[in-house]
């Protein structure tokens, strides 16, 4: 067993999460790829309701292994606002 | 499009007389419904032995109320109104969906429904008029969707049917028909037995921010068309058993189908046809001397 200093997890980068988001958008609501932007507003844009974002953040969680509580989510209006607050999540947690 | 009617003295007196009789329906509903919540109410369902039971002698008091409001708004000469298919709403334990033209859509389509639960916006139990009946009817509020849920897979499992508006709220008229993915959600989740009911009012009447003394110019034509029930459980199977894929299939299958029943714009333009639109502005300009 290793007692020693733990290696930090690789952090995906800005770009590999928004590579994630972007087939998670495909693979559980069929968004069409060429809606999908960083500005995209997911609500307008890419209809995805706040029953559908439950479904979203729960993937997320198994993403970035670590729970998420819906308030963290509260500001999020686009996938760019998404990809960040994934970013701001691994990045905690890979300090803590 | 409805056509512009001349400017008769018949016509304004037709007028005047349908936005008079709308006010004197509406001070009688409004009435009615209080003083049935004063004394029917309690008085049918107090004594009941369970819960169930004063639940099914509600709705049946609604039902005739509302039946008999809708024959007294038509024989006032507000409405004409029809229904084809009715007796397919009788089958119990179905989720009834149905598109929200109009104020009073719910009241018509209640006059032909005897036991149902409603799913109804959150404001409606807060209002402390309509609070206690919504109570003794069982009905279903939208207060989180978890809430909202359970008690509707309940009621759905105890083969009570099920009414909701997927919309959420009235249509605008000449926007197209939105659906969220709410009630798509529930009708997969529950394995339900979907039932479309397809309310098309020419010309368009009661709906969001149109006040009752405003009437359209000819009189409002209230069409429901109960369509054939079909289980929700293959959108699910037809997603490879995603629900949130099956779920927003199921909306735009929906948004589509209300859009092609009523004549409301489509949601999606690519998947439809160009109509003819449903609604102008002209059917709502507020009568002057031309």
């Amino acid at each position: 067993m290793n007692f020693g200093p733990v290696t930090p997890p690789m952090s995906p980068s800005h770009d590999e999460i928004y590579a994630h988001v972007r087939q998670l958008l495909i693979d559980l609501f069929e968004v069409e790829p060429a809606k999908i932007k960083p500005d995209a507003q997911l609500n307008k844009d890419l209809e995805i309701d706040s029953i559908d974002a439950i479904d979203l953040v729960l993937k997320l969680k198994d993403y970035t292994g670590r729970k998420i509580k819906p308030e963290e989510f509260k500001h999020v209006r686009t996938v760019g606002d998404v990809v960040n607050t994934v970013g701001s999540i691994v990045a905690t947690s890979a300090a803590a | 499009m409805t056509p512009v009617p001349a400017r008769t003295l018949g016509w304004r007196l037709d007028y005047a007389w349908r936005a008079l009789a709308t006010g004197f329906c509406f001070a009688v509903f409004g009435l009615v419904s209080l003083l049935a919540g004063l004394t029917l109410f309690p008085a049918l369902c107090l004594p009941a032995r369970d819960a169930e039971t004063a639940r099914r002698r509600a709705q049946a008091l609604t039902h005739r109320w509302f039946g008999t409001f809708s024959r007294l708004m038509a024989a006032l000469g507000t409405i004409r109104y029809e229904i084809h298919g009715a007796e397919r709403l009788r089958m119990p334990g179905q989720m009834i969906v149905a598109n929200h033209p109009s104020l009073i859509d719910v009241v018509l389509l209640l006059g032909y429904l005897p036991e149902v639960d409603c799913i109804m916006k959150q404001a409606i139990f807060d209002n402390p008029f309509m609070k206690g009946p919504a109570r003794w009817l069982g009905y279903i509020a939208q207060s989180t969707p978890e809430q909202l849920f359970t008690d509707a897979h309940s009621a759905l499992h105890r083969n009570h049917s099920v009414l909701v508006f997927p919309e959420g709220t009235r249509t605008v008229p000449g926007q197209p028909i939105r659906m969220g993915h709410g009630a798509a959600r529930l009708a997969l989740e529950a394995k339900a037995t979907v039932l479309p009911v397809a309310i098309r009012v020419t010309p368009p009447h009661l709906f969001k921010h149109e006040p009752w003394w405003r009437p359209p110019l000819t009189r409002p034509h209230y069409v429901l068309t109960v369509g054939k029930s079909y289980p929700a459980a293959r959108f699910l199977d037809e997603a490879d058993g995603v629900p949130s894929v099956a779920a927003r299939r199921l909306s735009r299958h929906w948004e589509q189908y209300f859009a092609e029943h009523t004549g409301a714009a489509a949601a999606h333009p690519l998947a439809d046809p160009p109509g003819q639109p449903h609604y102008s502005r002209a059917d709502h300009a507020f009568p002057r001397k031309s």
